[in-house]
């Protein structure tokens, strides 16, 4: 076997991969997002360090990489890893430069604009709510404006998620989520745009947590 | 089902969990017993094959309780097994979904460390889907993605009895 994918780092990221698409089956999206992360660093750091005469394995790894930062919600990560390994595109084959530039584009899509650049008034005093930082809205018309941004870039990351996926949108549910204006609703809905299998699943109601479910399969059957 | 972590070089609790949620499904619509008759269709062939489950208790049971989840995870227990029998591939990888495959796998014959194969893995439990139906759409699943490596899929119909799996591939 190839020693990359023999890589204990690689076999531990393959359990956390697992155990995070069961946490999102049970709603657990918070434990989700961490496993898929803490698989996204595995895979990335190994895939790195995958030499040029072995491209399907660096590809493989440096894919499984981005998409699990995706499934973290980690859009950034995604794109910058991919970046990253395009850059040094001797090493990957053709397919690899062909699948991880659409990737990249896509989840490049799906990061929110940069706020607006404040123009200061000429006189009088600023009605700032906070102080300004790099990349935070500095009034609370920019906040407005900016979280406004926001909620529209979410609803269309969710809608592009979909689409990429091949998933048809009805009327009723393009509607429903083009018009929900609460971020941590929308956060929940991306996440589940990525999973499910229909689209009026983003949005239906949360499911319940499963009996017995807590200590996972995977840990479960490791004792049995 | 109990060979399936020696069978293949998945992360152990991976391939016991799979071996696991295909004994549950196995129960949940057939009973209680310790083995199932099937029959895997591959090409034009068909042939009985047994499938022996692993002790299970009632905390098995809850833990699969989702019976979409018992039935995904058994199909890819029944597909990483077949594999190993009876395309004498190696499953030594599960990649996370959006990556294109469900599994990578390699030929142990095979010199080249960087050349494998994918493998689809579903399975149907309720419904009214056949698992003819069901194949056509992974091939054309794996079709989507004709620069990855080729591909195997494998679909386990777990509510006929004799249980039913059919094989296919792309390129065929």
């Amino acid at each position: 076997m190839n020693p990359w994918m023999a890589d204990p780092r690689v076999e531990k990221a393959e359990v956390d991969a697992f155990e995070a698409e069961r946490a999102e089956r049970r709603g657990d999206l918070a434990n989700a997002r961490a496993l898929h992360h803490a698989a996204a660093d595995a895979f990335a750091a190994v895939a790195l360090g995958v030499p040029a005469d072995h491209p399907n394995t660096r590809t493989d790894l440096a894919i499984a990489a981005v998409a699990s930062y995706a499934r973290a919600g980690d859009f950034g990560r995604a794109v910058e890893l991919a970046r990253r390994v395009l850059a040094e595109g001797d090493a990957l084959g053709e397919r690899g430069r062909r699948e991880l530039t659409r990737l990249m584009r896509q989840y490049a899509m799906l990061l929110a604009p940069p706020p607006p650049e404040p123009t200061p008034p000429a006189l009088g005093p600023r009605a700032t709510t906070q102080s300004p930082t790099l990349g935070e809205p500095r009034s609370d018309l920019l906040r407005g404006i900016y979280e406004k941004g926001a909620v529209e870039a979410e609803a269309r990351s969710i809608l592009a998620v979909l689409a990429a996926r091949g998933i048809t949108v009805s009327d009723a549910v393009r509607a429903r989520i083009v018009a929900c204006t609460d971020i941590p609703t929308l956060d929940v809905w991306l996440t589940r745009a990525a999973v499910v299998a229909t689209a009026s699943a983003v949005v239906r109601a949360k499911a319940p947590a499963r009996a017995g479910g807590g200590g996972g399969a995977a840990r479960q059957a490791h004792k049995a | 089902m109990p060979d399936l972590p020696v069978e293949t070089e998945l992360s152990r609790p991976v391939a016991e969990a799979l071996a696991l949620a295909a004994t549950v499904v196995l129960d949940r619509v057939h009973g209680p017993r310790a083995r199932d008759q099937a029959v895997v269709h591959a090409d034009d062939s068909e042939r009985a094959a047994e499938i022996h489950r692993v002790p299970i208790d009632d905390r098995a049971r809850a833990t699969y309780a989702d019976a979409q989840e018992a039935t995904e995870e058994g199909a890819e227990g029944i597909a990483v097994l077949l594999a190993r029998r009876m395309l004498g591939r190696i499953v030594f990888r599960r990649l996370p979904k959006g990556t294109g495959a469900d599994y990578l796998m390699r030929d142990p014959g095979a010199n080249d460390s960087d050349a494998y194969e994918r493998l689809e893995c579903s399975g149907i439990a309720d419904g009214q889907e056949s698992a003819t139906a069901r194949l056509r759409s992974k091939i054309e699943q794996l079709a989507r993605f004709p620069d990855q490596p080729p591909g195997r899929a494998v679909v386990t119909h777990f509510r006929q009895e004799p249980v039913e799996i059919r094989l296919g591939s792309f390129p065929t």
